[in-house]
């Protein structure tokens, strides 16, 4: 192609069959459509209940929705039980141990008074029950001088000879005052 | 009635203040005239449609202000441009915001368009106007297709003739650019 001479200048446009026939018609209801917006706006004069379309999805979903609206309040109410029993359980242990904590405060104040007044103080003088199994198994087995290494961590001694001239050395070394005074209120 | 006589009656209920009569004249009239001198801006007919359609109705709201100094038709043709130039801005503006290119999109539709029905070198004559500028395309199309005179021209586009004749000098040097590649 050359230049635009090449080129018919043929209208190369149609329109569908009868569009100029049938455009006036087209055109007079398009008018009464702009007249009504016109007169009335593009305003929705409908209003729907609260939250209706937050719940539509819920509502389009029968199965899914049904169940959880079914349990909605049951999941309320349990939800309550719990936390109360959860509170009351608390409680409960907690005064429980209180009281306990409290009787076994007594029973060591017996003991102890009993042990001071006899003044004496043997391996069945310590109630079993506040004792870790182990060591309970422990106190089964094990002799005296075993018991005193395991309960006297810091100045552990072996006791081999428990003659007067051993037990004198040691009360030098490791006894107080009074433990001397009564000492010698024995002899 | 012919159209001599329908124009005639149409400044008659003009002055009378007939609106009615003289819408229907009106549209019974031009539309044919309206709808291909927009066709030619926007191309495909459901646009053409469209923009005549809008054309109309400004014109029924408005007709009632029309002041009859200037030709009804002049003033027709400038409602119907404008018009074409607001509906393009508003497609090209969306083309845009979905990183498409408004003439590139118009010139492949132009070919699968049942409504068009030109050979090959009209196609591309086609495809060489949407490479213009949008004023300029509406002087090339004016001038070239409907032989309007650069007088009426200068009314209904509210240009100068010396400013018309350059831009539709500039137009054919650029299509004949365009086609020249074929």
């Amino acid at each position: 192609m050359k230049n635009l001479n090449d080129i018919t200048k043929n209208n190369a446009f149609k329109v569908p069959e009868n569009y100029f026939d049938t455009f006036a018609a087209e055109l007079e209801a398009r008018i009464s459509e702009e007249n009504l917006k016109k007169q009335f706006g593009n305003r929705n004069f409908f209003s729907v209940p609260e939250n209706y379309f937050k719940n539509f999805t819920v509502q389009m979903n029968p199965k899914k929705g049904k169940i959880i609206q079914l349990i909605k309040p049951w999941l309320s109410a349990a939800a309550g039980i719990i936390i109360i029993f959860a509170l009351w359980q608390f409680l409960l242990t907690d005064i429980i141990n209180t009281n306990k904590q409290a009787q076994n405060h007594d029973s060591l104040q017996t003991n102890n008074s009993t042990v001071i007044a006899n003044n004496t103080l043997s391996i069945d003088d310590i109630d079993i029950k506040y004792l870790d199994p182990e060591i309970n198994a422990y106190i089964d087995e094990a002799d005296a001088n075993t018991i005193y290494e395991y309960t006297d961590d810091s100045e552990q001694e072996t006791v081999t000879n428990t003659d007067d001239e051993t037990i004198y050395e040691y009360y030098i070394d490791y006894a107080d005052d009074n433990d001397i005074t009564e000492l010698l209120a024995d002899l | 009635m012919n159209s001599a006589v329908r124009v005639n009656t149409i400044d008659k209920h003009l002055t009378n203040k007939e609106l009615s009569e003289a819408f229907n004249l009106i549209v019974e009239e031009y539309k044919e005239r309206l709808y291909w001198h927009i066709r030619k801006i926007v191309l495909i007919h459901e646009d053409a449609d469209d923009v005549l359609q809008n054309t109309f109705i400004k014109v029924w709201r408005y007709l009632e202000k029309f002041k009859q100094d200037s030709k009804i038709y002049t003033w027709l043709f400038r409602i119907a441009t404008n018009e074409a130039i607001t509906f393009i801005n508003n497609k090209k503006k969306k083309s845009e915001d979905s990183f498409e290119n408004y003439e590139e999109t118009l010139s492949n539709s132009l070919e699968s368009d049942e409504y068009f029905e030109g050979d090959k070198a009209q196609l591309i004559l086609q495809k060489a106007i949407l490479t213009l500028p949008e004023k300029q395309r509406i002087v090339f199309n004016m001038k070239y297709f409907n032989e309007t005179k650069y007088e009426e021209m200068s009314e209904i586009l509210d240009t100068s003739v010396g400013a018309l004749k350059a831009s539709y000098h500039h137009a054919v040097k650029k299509i004949e650019n365009f086609v020249k590649q074929y």
